[in-house]
């Protein structure tokens, strides 16, 4: 685990590579995912972004390994610091969840145990990962609750969740993904279903601890324009595919794949009318199809041409921004 | 800090109480009951065991409140005195089930697969039978002692917690708290332990406290048809079933009381079982 603390080490923190997933169904295999692969450096806040069912969670799983019994992988590697989490043993990853990988997700009420105390369940991961001793369990907890800003943590401590307000919740989840320091934190959503405001209070408070902490942070979102405001560098992803990787400013700039392009011009921005944004025709490809095109955009594609249908290879247009495409922008 | 903890639970269990005026009645009859569980035997007001035929079968005095029966022992001597056998029969038993039928149920429901089938089965194979007829078949079998009446009545409640447990378990096993709790590092002992079983304890307290009515008359029933505790034991099942022959000569007394009180205790634990539920869900303390 050495590897992970290290600064200076040039490696990637977290390195997915050619992941392949498909869930066995009565109605045959559901592609998930194809060949993916990204990478997030130390203290990166990388943004995964795309539409609903593009297999942005399902990722997220595989790498934190739990994964429904249905789901099996079929290729690839996930390298955490020399240990590939894809094949990690089921005691190893139970040692890494929580202490140097956290999780937060979408409903944080629901994330919660309803009849336990909050204060206790901050406390649970602290006597599973830390060597805190119980004396000084509940001030280290009122110290977490303190850094997620949660007014009066004193009294909170005590609280069940169903005392709490939505953000409230968000924030003790963060509290609880953060108390033993991790070295990456994936973020699953963690706005929706909160109003606007909590929003941004909440992406400022994760904003503010990654960097005061020196983390990594994943952020998974459908909402380019959350992604755009936060993210270092962002990966968008379309039906199981990584289309198109690169730079917060670059890809905002000068989209390449398609999809991008179309996902940016669909995004409310504060200056733009309602009737300005577009939509992007057609609907993601149904998965479980055996004649599934190599580009699994094509369907829905304006730049559709003859070569369309050969073997994607990801292309490096720029430094650092590399695009699926084959007819790119 | 712990006796702030205590100090809320008091305060809850006060406010349910006074909410609810029927939990309360039930509740302090179940303390009732169980003091006399406890001190029965040095309250009795006669040895529940001495015979006096100069005195038998008289009708409730002030010397004898409940009457005597065929022997001209004190019939609300032998009551309190049979509250200890009653209720200790009824607790033991269903704790054993609700033990075993939890550790079942939270299996089943949690792994489910090959689990689920196997401890469904098992559970169908109970319900298969007459429960009664069950019960009395296995303390045929093993002999009548106080012992096998307990193992008789835990097996013939097992297949309530198991259903109840496994299928409270598995609503919540893909919910978003199991989830986290999984990607904080808890194994699955601990998150069916710590996480997963604390939230079916309310429904589970309701099962409980509908079974102890029913473990109570269970026991009752077995000592009548002479199956379970043998005379001259004081129990209430026994007296009841010696009381029987005599209510048509117009001795009503020797198997009324004794069947009131029973009654009583199956009717208290069924009216405890809401209140239970409400003191042990957190969600009510608002």
């Amino acid at each position: 685990m050495s590897l992970i603390r290290d600064d200076s080490s040039p490696a990637p923190l977290l390195e997915v590579k050619d992941l392949s997933l498909e869930f066995r169904t009565r109605d045959g295999a559901v592609h998930a995912l194809e060949d993916v692969s990204f990478h997030i450096d130390k203290g990166e806040m990388v943004g995964i972004v795309g539409e609903s069912g593009s297999g942005k969670s399902v990722m997220c799983f595989a790498v934190m390994g739990i994964l429904d019994a249905a789901a099996r992988i079929a290729s690839g590697t996930a390298n955490f610091g020399g240990l590939d989490l894809l094949s990690a043993k089921q005691a190893d990853l139970e040692e890494i969840r929580g202490r140097e990988i956290s999780m937060i997700f979408q409903n944080p009420r629901t994330a919660l145990n309803p009849i336990r105390k909050v204060g206790k369940q901050i406390e649970d991961v602290l006597l599973r990962h830390t060597t805190t001793l119980r004396d000084n369990l509940r001030s280290r907890v009122i110290e977490c609750l303190t850094q997620v800003r949660i007014p009066d943590p004193e009294r909170r401590y005590a609280a069940y969740p169903f005392e709490l307000s939505g953000g409230q919740c968000q924030r003790i989840m963060i509290a609880l993904a953060l108390a033993c320091n991790p070295a990456l934190l994936i973020a699953d959503e963690p706005t929706t279903g909160l109003d606007v405001t909590t929003q941004a209070a909440i992406m400022d408070l994760i904003e503010d601890l990654s960097a005061s902490r020196g983390m990594s942070t994943l952020l998974i979102t459908h909402d380019l324009g959350l992604a755009a405001e936060y993210c270092d560098r962002i990966v968008v992803m379309h039906a199981g595919h990584v289309v198109e990787s690169a730079s917060t400013e670059e890809i905002f700039r000068a989209p390449r794949h398609p999809y991008t392009a179309k996902l940016i011009a669909a995004t409310p921005q504060g200056a733009r009318r309602l009737r300005e944004l577009t939509s992007i025709a057609g609907n993601l490809p149904d998965l479980r199809r055996s004649n599934l095109p190599p580009c699994r955009f094509s369907e829905r594609c304006e730049r559709l041409t003859g070569r369309c249908d050969k073997k994607l290879v990801p292309a490096t247009v720029a430094p650092a921004h590399s695009v699926s495409c084959w007819n790119p922008l | 800090m712990n006796q702030n903890t205590g100090n809320q639970t008091w305060k809850h269990v006060r406010y349910v109480m006074s909410e609810n005026l029927i939990t309360f009645g039930a509740f302090i009859l179940f303390l009732g009951f169980v003091l006399l569980a406890f001190i029965g035997p040095s309250i009795a007001p006669y040895d529940p065991l001495a015979s006096d035929t100069a005195n038998a079968m008289q009708a409730p005095t002030a010397a004898h409140w409940f009457g005597t029966d065929q022997l001209g022992r004190d019939i609300l001597s032998r009551i309190i005195v049979a509250t200890r056998l009653d209720f200790g029969i009824a607790v033991a038993a269903v704790a054993a089930s609700f033990m075993l039928g939890s550790v079942f149920g939270c299996i089943a429901g949690y792994f489910g697969g090959w689990s689920d089938r196997l401890v469904g089965r098992i559970a169908d194979t109970i319900m298969a039978f007459p429960l009664f007829v069950l019960a009395m078949g296995i303390v045929a079998a093993l002999g009548n002692t106080v012992g096998n009446i307990i193992i008789a009545t835990a097996i013939i409640n097992l297949p309530f917690y198991i259903r109840v447990s496994r299928a409270e378990i598995n609503v919540r096993r893909n919910s978003g708290f199991v989830e986290a709790a999984r990607l904080s590092g808890n194994s699955d002992a601990r998150i069916l332990a710590i996480h997963l079983f604390p939230n079916i304890l309310p429904p589970m307290m309701v099962q409980i406290s509908l079974n102890m009515g029913w473990a109570i008359l269970n026991a009752a029933g077995l000592s009548f048809i002479g199956l379970g505790v043998r005379p001259p034991t004081p129990e209430w099942g026994i007296m009841v079933a010696e009381g029987a022959t005599y209510i048509i000569s117009g001795e009503w007394w020797v198997a009324l009381f004794p069947g009131a009180v029973l009654m009583l205790a199956v009717f208290c634990f069924n009216l405890l079982g809401d209140g239970l539920r409400d003191i042990i869900d957190p969600r009510q303390r608002t």
